[in-house]
């Protein structure tokens, strides 16, 4: 992207110099490809000083290194001055890095996942994931870090600004004071974890209160450069504010920027959302989404999809990922000797802790922790497993990876199986990875990779959230859409889906079903279950209007619109 | 930037060696005590080509012992904020006054700028070698040891690009200077990778050899020649009636830009009745200033720490000292490493660093302290006149003064001459003498030279008067005795003249007094010929302090085969003392 395909409100954005800037703007505006332009301008410019780096914080890093990827040449010369984190990974770093200089001493307490947290109750002798943005903050205070801090980062962007809570806030408060600019990007139609992290201080008044303290506000308006003939982001605006009659509505039905498939079964389900895929990819377009509603149906979906041979990357439940990994090679260091079976069962009650959502650890962990009875028939199967993981030991490496891979499956648990055969394949493409790392030394240099390896891809997982890239077909719930793009989004609504107490105009579920539908680029698909809730029902009742054939726009590759 | 700790580990001939620089580091010592070691040592912590090829060598490995680890780690500071931001994660912070690495900070309620003054952000770096017996070769890296875990075998390795941010620069006086060749000196300086016009001017020249070297064959002759030549080849080559000026060139090796950028040397006009001559030609010295100053040259000398070993080699030295001086002025740490002891005119006292070696093997660092007291600086003078000269020595004999000394030197001269008795030097022993710069007479001088030279490593010798009052000369032995290892001490009521004239016969005595006079023109207050005993050898003595001291003369004027015979005992008491501890009466 050149310059001059910036919109003149965007070159402003850019070019702003003021201590605290608001850029406003809707779903696909541009505003991160603004930051990205504004971190180039900034570190080109005569003032940037050799040092000096870009911080740019935000909720899914995958997202922001999406559009920096597709944003081409402008920023080749700065993008090792660009860095990107999230941000409970930003605040590990410094925690990691400086934490020792102030008071946290030279040995941190080892992190405890969320999983691990649910299972095994907190302790002051462990850092949990929402230990991490306190520390940050004690660690950045200490003057000597303050300096490096104001040194390193004279701007700082915060993507998706609406949804921060106090503590992100406080953060980006401190940040300010090291001296750094604050460019914050913000669309509060957006605003989607408001429902459930209203505890922490998410909500309307975050942006409120910046405008007030801001000292220059831009707002980029609605006009949408994912999809720039405005159709999709008008619809989808009309639709947040329940106005399903709108004509904006009937315009995208009618230039085949919106489907509606009425009533499907779920017997129906897959031939519908292969029909639509199939016809997506007849048409040119690269990359699809497919967005359902909670972990569970979407999991159970892409277990159906890979069974009919649709490959996909499932996003999220990124912990679980994690934790299997870490039972994996908990299962091949018990193989070569070096712990306990204990240790091995306690890694697959994480594991099935952190797979199912919910504040109650599930039953299953609880014995397998080894503070319940297990079936009888567990516990054997559970022997065999031990045993096998000793005798394929023996066998060598290769086959003590095997065997780790196949452990869950073996178990006969009938949950969480689809994300450790994810992690299954992760790991034993990190095994193979170790073997050839640790070449012909020593099987113990081979298992001191594969912890690295590990465990560097377990703190991946749980700081950055996402693994999900360049991949045609991404599979994820509504909750996780935010910051992505595609050619076109499938929205999967099933009968069992739980909407929470919300009543009509539905105001939170308005904006999440609205940042899912300003996700595409050229279509949304809606796909309707037999009696839909009461939040997606007015699709059914849209009018059936005729098509109109947009000739030349369906052959174009997409994908490149940014 | 500035190495502000260095620890060497299981390298070469070094076991164990740490060192905390004061700022600037003068590297001297015995042969074999390990110079270059130290700085091979820096070089691959430093260094981003150190670990490019595995190593092969198990002689790193000190007394080939390949259980252990090779380490190497250094502590940098004064990193400046661009090699801060570079390695913003892996800072760590140092006690400048305890000079020791900060684990951890405790909060910070109250902390405050004042505490925060001893306390610098510090980068740390180790090199490490292990060897792999299957492979039979070493696996090298350099490693964050903030993060690395060397008992669970975990290491974090610095990426190569990370370890060319270091600005380090090894002045390498090996090679030829000004040279275009593979390791491309000069074509780096010139930065031939950007745009330069320096390239265009290569093609330029490029092209001009080539066409005049093609224009050889229009030699008539010698298209004739090559006609001769070709001849009986016509027809097996098909060449049919061609010219041999169509079929023949030449090039200049074999027209390959490498080739010839390698056989191009500087020449070098320094005074236009000699014109140009090959840099070679003008001698070691021009060749070694050309590289110095090549190093000095380089973009990443300024601020660097610059690693120099066997500075000096083949210059003069009031060349090599203008180098050193420059270099100590340019580079953020110079570590210059030398065998000229005189160089260290150029350093501060405390900027010493002298490695010595055991007769076991076992090697030493040894350095000096910055000066507190007045006491100190003084020795601080002596220091730079007396003790570099010895800097390579092994012990060294501190005596009063500058007449002790030489007639101490000049018998042992005539003994070995005589009787083949092996010089102090063949020893390694130096004679020192602590009166030369300063006007206190010397025996109050002995103790400060002596704590100076015994924390440079030296084994420490001194040679005092017996005063004749009996509290004070006590004293003195006991200083001494507390500053050297051994205290030589003459005979009650002799000084160096009466030791210079004992056991000499009045005759030896009376010619060798008529002998000096006349040599040097100079005339004794009394006549030799008109006292004996014991009143010739008072009046005696007291004219050879005379004239400036007649010392060494009179021992030269003394017969083949005659010797003092305190000098002689002292001598030999020397060459045992090297060894030994406590007071020795002569």
């Amino acid at each position: 992207m050149k310059w001059e395909d910036l919109t003149p409100d965007q070159q402003q954005a850019v070019m702003a110099t003021e201590p605290r800037v608001i850029v406003f703007g809707g779903a696909g505006s541009g505003k991160t490809t603004v930051a990205l332009w504004g971190a180039r301008h900034f570190l080109r410019s005569p003032n940037a000083k050799p040092w000096h780096r870009v911080l740019f914080l935000t909720f899914s890093r995958t997202a922001v290194r999406e559009i920096a990827r597709r944003s081409g040449r402008a920023l080749t010369d700065v993008r090792e001055k660009v860095e990107i984190h999230t941000f409970h990974a930003f605040a590990n770093r410094m925690v990691t890095a400086f934490g020792r200089y102030a008071g946290l001493g030279r040995d941190l307490p080892p992190f405890r996942s969320d999983a691990e947290g649910k299972l095994l109750g907190k302790s002051a002798r462990h850092l949990s994931y929402d230990d991490l943005l306190p520390l940050a903050l004690k660690v950045i205070r200490t003057p000597r870090v303050r300096d490096l801090v104001g040194q390193r980062w004279p701007l700082v962007v915060c993507d998706e600004f609406q949804d921060t809570d106090n503590e992100q806030w406080e953060l980006l408060v401190e940040l300010a004071a090291c001296g750094a600019r604050l460019l914050m990007l913000a669309d509060p139609n957006q605003m989607i974890y408001a429902a459930f992290l209203g505890d922490r201080g998410v909500g309307p008044h975050r942006v409120e209160g910046a405008i007030e303290t801001a000292d220059h506000v831009i707002d980029l308006g609605a006009p949408s450069h994912r999809d720039p003939t405005n159709v999709i982001p008008a619809m989808a605006a009309a639709i947040r504010r329940r106005e399903f009659d709108h004509e904006a509505v009937e315009a995208a039905l009618r230039g085949d920027r919106l489907r509606v498939h009425r009533a499907v079964p779920d017997d129906d389900l897959l031939a519908k959302i292969r029909q639509e895929v199939d016809d997506a990819w007849n048409r040119g377009h690269r990359s699809i989404g497919i967005f359902g509603h909670s972990n569970r149906s979407v999991a159970e979906l892409s277990a159906s999809l890979f069974a009919m041979g649709l490959d996909h990357v499932l996003v999220g439940l990124p912990e679980a990922h994690g934790e299997a990994l870490a039972a994996l090679e908990a299962a091949c260091q018990f193989g070569a000797g070096h712990v306990d079976f204990e240790q091995v069962r306690l890694r697959l009650a994480v594991f099935l802790t952190a797979s199912i959502r919910g504040s109650t650890v599930p039953e299953l962990a609880l014995g397998l922790k080894g503070a319940t009875t297990l079936p009888p028939s567990l516990v054997e199967r559970l022997n065999n497993v031990q045993r096998g993981l000793q005798q394929s030991a023996a066998d060598g490496v290769e086959n003590l990876v095997n065997a780790a891979m196949n452990l869950w499956p073996s178990l006969g648990i009938a949950a969480a199986n689809r994300p450790w055969n994810q992690a299954a394949r992760t790991f034993g493409a990190l095994a193979r990875q170790a073997q050839r790392r640790a070449r012909a030394r020593e099987t113990d240099a081979f298992f001191t990779e594969l912890a690295r390896s590990v465990s560097d891809q377990r703190t991946e997982t749980l700081f950055e959230g996402d693994g999900a890239t360049g991949k045609s077909i991404q599979l994820m719930n509504f909750h996780q859409t935010k910051g992505r793009e595609a050619d076109v989004v499938i929205l999967v609504y099933r009968d069992a889906d739980w909407f929470g107490r919300e009543q009509e105009p539905f105001p939170t579920n308005s904006r999440l079903l609205y940042v899912s539908l300003t996700r595409a680029r050229q279509r949304n698909i809606v796909i309707l279950p037999p009696t839909p809730h009461a939040l997606v029902a007015p699709f059914a009742d849209l009018p059936a209007v005729a098509v109109a054939p947009a000739p030349g726009r369906q052959q174009v590759p997409t994908g490149t619109s940014i | 930037m500035k190495i502000r700790y260095a620890r060497i580990t299981h390298f070469r001939g070094f076991e164990q060696l740490e060192f905390r620089p004061h700022d600037h580091v003068f590297v001297v010592g015995q042969p074999g005590a390990g110079r270059s070691d130290l700085i091979e040592a820096l070089w691959r912590v430093l260094s981003p080509d150190s670990t490019r090829f595995p190593l092969s060598e198990d002689l790193d490995f000190h007394k080939r012992d390949l259980s252990k680890r090779i380490e190497i780690e250094v502590v940098l500071g004064e990193l400046g904020p661009e090699i801060e931001q570079a390695f913003l994660d892996r800072l760590e912070y140092w006690d400048t006054e305890q000079g020791s690495l900060v684990e951890e900070i405790d909060l910070p309620d109250e902390e405050e700028s004042e505490d925060d003054g001893s306390l610098e952000r510090v980068l740390r770096l180790c090199y490490r070698a292990v060897w792999e017996h299957d492979q039979q070769q070493a696996r090298d890296w350099v490693d964050f040891p903030k993060f690395s875990d060397p008992d669970a075998d975990d290491y974090k390795r610095v990426p190569r690009d990370l370890r060319g941010e270091i600005p380090v620069a090894l002045v390498n006086t090996a090679g030829t200077a000004l040279s275009f060749g593979a390791r491309g000196d000069l074509r780096q300086l010139v930065g031939a990778d950007q745009q330069t016009d320096f390239s265009a001017t290569l093609d330029q020249m490029m092209h001009g050899i080539e066409d005049l070297a093609a224009k050889l064959v229009q030699s008539k002759d010698l298209a004739g020649a090559l006609d001769r030549i070709l001849e009986p080849l016509r027809v097996p080559l098909g060449l049919g009636k061609k010219a041999a000026n169509e079929i023949i060139r030449f090039a200049p090796e074999g027209g390959s830009l490498a080739g010839i950028l390698r056989g191009l040397q500087a020449t070098v006009k320094l005074r236009d009745e000699l014109g140009f001559l090959p840099l070679a030609r003008h001698g070691s010295t021009l060749t070694g200033l050309f590289q110095t100053a090549r190093a000095l040259a380089g973009p990443d000398s300024k601020g660097a720490v610059v690693l120099v070993d066997d500075f000096g080699e083949g210059l003069d030295l009031d060349a090599a000292l203008h180098l050193a001086s420059t270099l100590r002025q340019r580079a953020g740490q110079v570590w210059l490493s030398t065998r000229v002891g005189a160089l260290g005119q150029c350093f501060r006292p405390e900027e010493f660093l002298r490695l010595t070696v055991a007769s076991d093997g076992s090697r030493a660092a040894h350095s000096g302290q910055p000066p507190t007291t007045k006491a100190e600086r003084i020795a601080a003078r002596h220091l730079h006149l007396q003790i570099l000269p010895a800097v390579s020595a092994k012990s060294v004999v501190i005596v009063e003064g500058p007449h002790d000394r030489a007639a101490l030197a000049t018998a042992a001269m005539k003994l070995h001459a005589e009787e083949g008795i092996p010089l102090l030097a063949a020893q390694r022993i130096a004679l020192l003498d602590a009166g030369a710069a300063d006007q206190s007479g010397g025996h109050t001088a002995i103790p400060r030279l002596a704590q100076l030279a015994r924390r440079l490593g030296f084994h420490v010798i001194a040679v005092v008067d017996w005063d004749r009052d009996a509290a004070i000369a006590q004293q003195s032995l006991t200083d001494n005795l507390a500053s050297a290892h051994v205290v030589i001490r003459w005979p009650q009521g002799y000084a160096i003249e009466r030791a210079i004239l004992s056991g000499l016969d009045d005759g030896v005595i009376r010619t060798a007094l008529k002998d000096v006079a006349q040599a040097l023109a100079v005339t004794p207050d009394f006549d030799p010929a008109a006292v004996s005993g014991a009143e010739l050898m008072k009046r005696s003595a007291k004219f050879l302090k005379s004239s400036g001291g007649l010392h060494a003369p009179f021992v030269e004027a003394l017969p083949k085969g005659v010797h003092s015979a305190l000098l002689r005992k002292c001598l030999d008491e020397l060459r045992t003392a090297i060894t030994k501890t406590g007071h020795v009466q002569l």
